[in-house]
Order: C-alpha cells, then sequence, then structure tokens
C-alpha cells in the first residue's frame, strides 16, 4: 500500500471504522513509515481538539416552539411536483429538459449551464433536493447522449 | 412505531409525529447551524427554519436515500444559503458569551476560559476553510457521519470525501497554528 492511499484512511483507523484485513495492512504500514505515522499523530490532535468541542444548548422548550410555528403557520407540505412528473414517464421529463437546453444550444451549451448554476445555484440546489435521483439521472444521461451527438454534428 | 411508519402518517397529514422528528434530530441539525453561524441565537433560529422547511417539503422525501441523509442534505443547503445571505454580517461575528453546555459542570473559572478560547479557535479556523472543505468537516465531526453518509449527503463519490476530509484537516491545523501563534495557549491546545 503507497501512502497517498494509507492517508485517506488515517481518519478511519482513529475511529476504528476500518475492517479488519484493512486496519492490519495501514497498521503495519505505520509501524516502519515515519511520514505516516506523523499524520496520524497530528490527526489525533485535530480530533481530540474536535471532541472536546462545547456547543451552547437549545432552550428547553426548543420543540414546542417549532411546532408552535408549524401550527401557526398552518403550514401545510408541499405537494411533491416530481412525484406528479414521475406518472407520466421519465422519458416526458427528459424530452422536456431537453426542449428547454435545445433553445439554448445555439449560445453554446457550456455558457448556459455555467450561467444558470453561477447566478443561481439555488434553483440547482432545488432541483437537486427534491427531485428523485434516478429520474434526473437518466434524464442527464439522455440529455448528455443528445448533446454529444449535436457536437459531433458541428 | 419505526421511522418509515411515522414519516408516512406525517406526509399523510400526521402533524403531531413531526415533533419527534424535531426531538430526535434537533441536537444535531443545532450544531451544523451553530457551525455555520458562531452564534447560539441565530443558530436557534436557523435550526427552526430548518425544521419548518423539512415539513413543508416532507413529500419530497420518498425513500430514495436514507431520511437522515435527506434531512442532513436540506439542513446543508439551508446553512450554505445562511452564509451566503449574512456574508456582510460574519465578518463583524464573534462567538458570544452564551451558555456553554460543559461537560463537567465542576471545572473552574480558568479552566473554563481555555475551553471557551479552544471553541473560539477551532470555529473560527473552521470558518475561514473553502466550503468544500468545511462541510464535510462538519458532518463527520458534529453529526457522526461515515465517508458513505456523507458523500450521499454531498452527492459526491466517497473518494472524494476522503479527500476533501483528508485536505480540509491539513489546512485547518494550519489555520490553527497560524491563529495560535505567539499565544501562550497555544501549547495547551494541541
Ligand atoms: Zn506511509
Amino acid at each position: 500500500m503507497d501512502c497517498s492511499f494509507i492517508k485517506l484512511y488515517l481518519e478511519l483507523l482513529d475511529r476504528g471504522q476500518l475492517n479488519k484485513e484493512l486496519e492490519e495492512g495501514i497498521k503495519s504500514h505505520i509501524d516502519y513509515c515515519k511520514e505516516c505515522s506523523q499524520e496520524l499523530e497530528e490527526i489525533r490532535e485535530i480530533n481530540n481538539l474536535f471532541n472536546e468541542i462545547q456547543l451552547p444548548s437549545l432552550p428547553m422548550d426548543f420543540t414546542s416552539r417549532v411546532m408552535g410555528r408549524i401550527r401557526e403557520d398552518s403550514t401545510s407540505p408541499e405537494k411533491n411536483i416530481w412525484q406528479e412528473f414521475s406518472k407520466w414517464g421519465v422519458s416526458f421529463v427528459a424530452a422536456g429538459l431537453i426542449m428547454f437546453l435545445l433553445n439554448f444550444v445555439s449560445f453554446d451549451f457550456n455558457i448556459v449551464t455555467l450561467t444558470i448554476t453561477e447566478k443561481n445555484p439555488d434553483i440547482i440546489n432545488k432541483v437537486f433536493e427534491y427531485a428523485p435521483s434516478n429520474i434526473l439521472n437518466r434524464g442527464f444521461e439522455q440529455i448528455e447522449e443528445i448533446i454529444e451527438n449535436i457536437g459531433d454534428r458541428r | 412505531m419505526d421511522l418509515e411508519e411515522r414519516i408516512h402518517s406525517i406526509q399523510r397529514g400526521d402533524i403531531s409525529q413531526f415533533e419527534w422528528i424535531v426531538e430526535e434530530y434537533k441536537n444535531k441539525i443545532f450544531s451544523l447551524a451553530y457551525g455555520y453561524t458562531k452564534d447560539s441565537y441565530l443558530a436557534q433560529d436557523l435550526t427552526q427554519d430548518i425544521f419548518v422547511r423539512l415539513y413543508k417539503n416532507i413529500n419530497s422525501f420518498q425513500g430514495q436515500s436514507s431520511f437522515s441523509t435527506w434531512l442532513y442534505r436540506v439542513a446543508k443547503n439551508q446553512c450554505i444559503d445562511w452564509t451566503r445571505r449574512n456574508k456582510k454580517r460574519m465578518e463583524n461575528t464573534f462567538l458570544e458569551e452564551g451558555q456553554w453546555d460543559f461537560k463537567d459542570l465542576d471545572i473552574g473559572p480558568e479552566e473554563r476560559a481555555i475551553r471557551k478560547e479552544k471553541n473560539q479557535l477551532l470555529y473560527e479556523a473552521l470558518e475561514s476553510l473553502p466550503e468544500k472543505y468545511r462541510t464535510p468537516l462538519m458532518l463527520f465531526h458534529f453529526q457522526n457521519l461515515s465517508y458513505g453518509e456523507i458523500a450521499e449527503v454531498l452527492d459526491l463519490p466517497s473518494k472524494t470525501v476522503a479527500t476533501h476530509l483528508y485536505r480540509g484537516k491539513k489546512l485547518l491545523r494550519e489555520k490553527l497554528i497560524s491563529k495560535g501563534r505567539g499565544d501562550m495557549l497555544w501549547t495547551a491546545l494541541l
């Protein structure tokens, strides 16, 4: 095992979250590798600091305050529009996204995506937060294919 | 009643089950929010906003990931939004006195002062890290999530999470050393 691999797992070694085989391998590496054992020491120092960290406490009535606010707002859970979409099928959603993107293709796809993500990361975040990832991923795969095809034609 | 049943009954309109969710996750969410706001009152407000948001969007949880992954993803996004909206304010924020929940109640004033200083150094060092390092570090240490769970929350491969945690911690150490330098406390710190 080489050092760059070992270093990524020192954190888990310190937490005791490695499987036995990997743990033994890493431990025997550390026995002779000065660099990695030094790394482990440094990680442990910082972790001790994290273990000692203190948080102010929440007030006793926090939960009832949250529930009060929810009831007061008479907020009700929003309908999940993605669920509705998924009823119409993956290809429909993908087709919709493709149509949307195709409108911008003449501007160059990359610029459009960059502008959307940079100007309003919230939108992207929201899409990822609420859309079932399998639908999104399949949609994106299809979009990528189409974009590749367009690129080839150019 | 197990978690899945509770979520289903919230989705069917039984608001009282949400109370259980708040109780169960409030401290974890609060510790994340505190990591971003560094102020217990602001963190309380943010935690409240996160729960309201979670309740409103409960129908978008369809079991495509574990509930806690979904919950932390919503919480993390709200925290990052908050930071973006409050950039100016953050530049002038110092840790407030507040009530510290020290585990050992019989510590003296000197020990108390040292701990407070340690807290402050660590939170400030964390705050100065780039977002891509700060969030996984907080999820790992404050929420006790595994690499795999963090990967799911952040939508990154586990290997990338491992790399970010490693680099983030190295950078955090450098920041702590440069902040602590010339400070008598530094020897007590590490
Ligand atoms: Zn090594």
